[in-house]
């Protein structure tokens, strides 16, 4: 079993909880309350994967085409580059379709450290989209993946 | 014409089938459901589509249960889609082909209500010459109409970049995919579907 790096997560948005035990292959997880009506409940996962000897454009070059085999009417709406503690980075966003049919909107951002990728990955329910956006981006904001300090 | 495709699950229509349709003289498979929201939308969002040389009108008709998409496809011949209300964003960013584009990136650009109007105009001539003097490949324009208001958007893509039309300053203003998506999540005014 490969030992999960430490990591750095982001803020936790106000109101919303951190997971006690993030999801499998996540390292860190932070959610919406629960609602009576069963709501989809916006969420930010941290992720990090080895990709060994590969370049940030040859990783996320495999991300773009892993995506649209993964997700459901995957449609990317943006991606650009910019800088995550540091260092390159990027961010996207995109749309996509989960198994109850729902749209939802997921943004991403990301950077390379060495041979760790690091992901950040916000998944909002699209018509929240608006409500919530600026809530996320500033947690992306602060999140210091590799050096740990918060700004 | 009334084109219905079982294999690959599709309905087109031209404007005659359609008015069939919605009169009853016809009828095609999946569209029983569309038909009330079609006749008696809450929220109804015209969407034209301009590049130099074509010019689509897409149409959406939203209630609280479902969203209708005539997503012209050539000619008055317009594809039917129906999808659950919250995938309207989605429809409208792929409608309008917004999308990542490497650009050179310019800054705003002037935009005189006789620009705006020939962004997306039917005359091809003022509306190739409208689109290459902003360096863009293609013009949007929302119109969402509920309950009486109307709002409206004017948005180019291109090797200028993504630009939205302030109308108050007569500028197209730089802006990114993600504020257009932005908008177009938000697009369907809450109070309106409430019910």
């Amino acid at each position: 079993m490969t030992e999960r790096p430490a990591c750095s997560p982001p803020p936790v948005p106000e109101g919303w909880d951190r997971l006690g035990e993030a999801p499998p292959a996540a390292l860190w997880a932070a959610v919406e309350p629960s609602t009576a009506t069963g709501a989809f409940r916006s969420n930010l996962v941290l992720t990090c994967d080895e990709v060994g000897p590969m370049s940030f454009r040859d990783w996320q070059s495999g991300t773009d085409e892993l995506l649209p085999r993964t997700l459901d009417d995957y449609l990317l709406v943006d991606l650009e580059r910019l800088e995550i503690d540091g260092r390159p980075g990027g961010r996207r966003l995109a749309h996509h379709v989960d198994r109850a049919g729902r749209a939802l909107t997921m943004e991403q951002w990301f950077t390379l450290d060495g041979t760790r990728g690091w992901t950040l990955t916000a998944t909002l329910h699209t018509p929240r989209y608006d409500e919530l956006a600026d809530a996320c981006a500033a947690a992306a904001a602060a999140w210091r993946p590799v050096s740990g300090v918060r700004p | 014409m009334i084109d219905h495709d079982p294999a690959a699950g599709t309905l087109r229509v031209d404007e005659a089938g359609l008015a069939d349709l919605l009169a009853g003289l016809s009828d095609a498979p999946g569209f029983r459901e569309a038909r009330p929201t079609l006749t008696d939308p809450l929220v109804a969002l015209e969407l034209l589509v301009a590049g130099p040389s074509v010019r689509h009108h897409h149409r959406l008709r939203v209630d609280a249960e479902r969203a209708v998409v005539l997503a012209r496809v050539r000619g008055e011949v317009s594809q039917l889609l129906v999808l659950p209300t919250d995938h309207v964003a989605a429809a409208l960013t792929r409608l309008s082909r917004v999308r990542p584009r490497r650009t050179s990136r310019r800054g705003a650009l002037p935009c005189d209500p006789a620009r705006r109007t020939a962004l997306v105009g039917e005359h091809d001539a003022a509306r190739a010459a409208a689109l290459s003097d902003v360096g863009a490949t293609v013009a949007w324009q929302l119109e969402v109409r509920w309950d009486g208001a109307t709002r409206r958007l004017l948005g180019t893509d291109g090797p200028s970049g993504c630009h939205l039309a302030d109308p108050e300053q007569d500028l197209l203003l730089p802006t990114t995919p993600s504020v257009v998506y932005r908008l177009f999540a938000s697009a369907l005014p809450p109070a309106a579907l409430a019910g």
